[in-house]
């Protein structure tokens, strides 16, 4: 079976890697940010491409392609996240679903100037962050959603997902300015 | 003033530059190799268990013999031919062929050798014909499939 695999590798790109060259990186980081994990990051990604091969059809352009692993990506990574018994999963649930005990979030915090701050800064921060927060975060910031596409991603309130998105950004905040007196 | 949107958006590089896990790409290609695998198995399992119970219910002649034991002499025959051919296939290829080909043709003592000594000469034959054709048709139609994988 190794001599198998090894042949594989001397021919040409079967049509197989060239998808995955073209797409597994995106996909990779996809998924990372809101695993927060390199092996099942990797494992969601994996699933997505095979699951893109499965499917057989043809997509209009490249732009419907990658919207279309993109959203595959995020939904297989969600549902990890959701079998994890773990600290991070309570706290998602706790986090995502509850009804605002105080009033809900409508406030933006002030503009934080991000001048002087580093980009591992912000990387590290953003892993620091309780998963919930994570998600919501890199959903808009990285994937370009708006909240009611969230919303409906999550199956949230779109008020919810708003202030979900006001909190983690002042505790991503709040983690900078911890690195920052680090540094 | 930089916010958060413009950092991410002017270095989006800069968030995606970590390594991935070492032998990722191998690990994706084996994952497709086995579910290319998988899936060729059942299609020649598929189409192994069709020849089977077609002929079962209608039997295509495509041999001419007069005596019980000229069926499995066919049978061995086009067995050998096709095992030869199989050599040229790749080795995954090759192991799914000779598999489906034992299965087809295995049997512990051969049938014509365990009809009655005094059955009559007609109804052995066709006894004979009867176990053996499915048999030599699906070994037919397992060549005919190798012969497309040796040209493709």
């Amino acid at each position: 079976m190794n001599h198998f695999f090894k042949q594989v590798t001397r021919r040409a790109p079967s049509e197989e890697e060239k998808i995955y060259d073209e797409c597994h990186k995106r996909l990779y980081f996809t998924s990372l940010r809101i695993l927060n994990n390199q092996f099942e990051a990797e494992e969601v990604m994996h699933d997505t491409l095979l699951k893109y091969f499965d499917r057989g059809e043809k997509f209009k352009d490249f732009k419907e392609r990658n919207a279309w692993m993109t959203r595959v990506c995020i939904n297989l990574s969600i549902d990890r996240l959701r079998k994890r018994k773990s600290e991070e999963l309570r706290l998602l649930s706790e986090e995502l679903k509850r009804e605002n005990i105080e009033e809900n979030v409508t406030q933006d915090i002030p503009e934080y100037s991000f001048k002087g701050v580093t980009i591992s800064m912000v990387k590290e921060a953003i892993e620091r962050l309780a998963g919930g927060y994570r998600l919501v975060l890199s959903l808009n910031l990285f994937e370009g959603y708006d909240y009611e596409e969230i919303a409906q991603i999550l199956d949230l309130k779109e008020v919810t997902v708003r202030s979900q998105y006001i909190r983690g950004k002042a505790r991503l905040v709040e983690e900078i300015e911890k690195l920052k007196k680090l540094n | 003033m930089e916010t958060l949107n413009d950092m991410i958006k002017n270095n989006r590089d800069m968030f995606e530059n970590n390594q991935l896990p070492e032998g990722h790409k191998d690990r994706f290609l084996k994952k497709v190799a086995r579910k290319k695998f998988a899936a060729k198995r059942e299609f020649v399992f598929k189409v192994a268990a069709a020849v089977l119970i077609f002929a079962a219910v209608s039997v295509p002649w495509i041999f001419k013999g007069t005596q019980p034991g000229s069926f499995l002499a066919t049978l061995e025959r086009e067995s050998s031919a096709l095992y030869i051919m199989a050599q040229e296939l790749d080795p995954l290829n090759r192991a799914m062929v000779i598999n489906t080909l034992d299965q087809l043709t295995s049997e512990a003592v051969p049938f014509s050798e365990q009809l009655p000594d005094n059955l009559d000469r007609k109804t052995a034959i066709k006894m004979s014909k009867e176990y053996y054709g499915p048999k030599i048709d699906g070994v037919g139609r397992l060549r005919g499939y190798v012969s497309e994988l040796l040209e493709n």
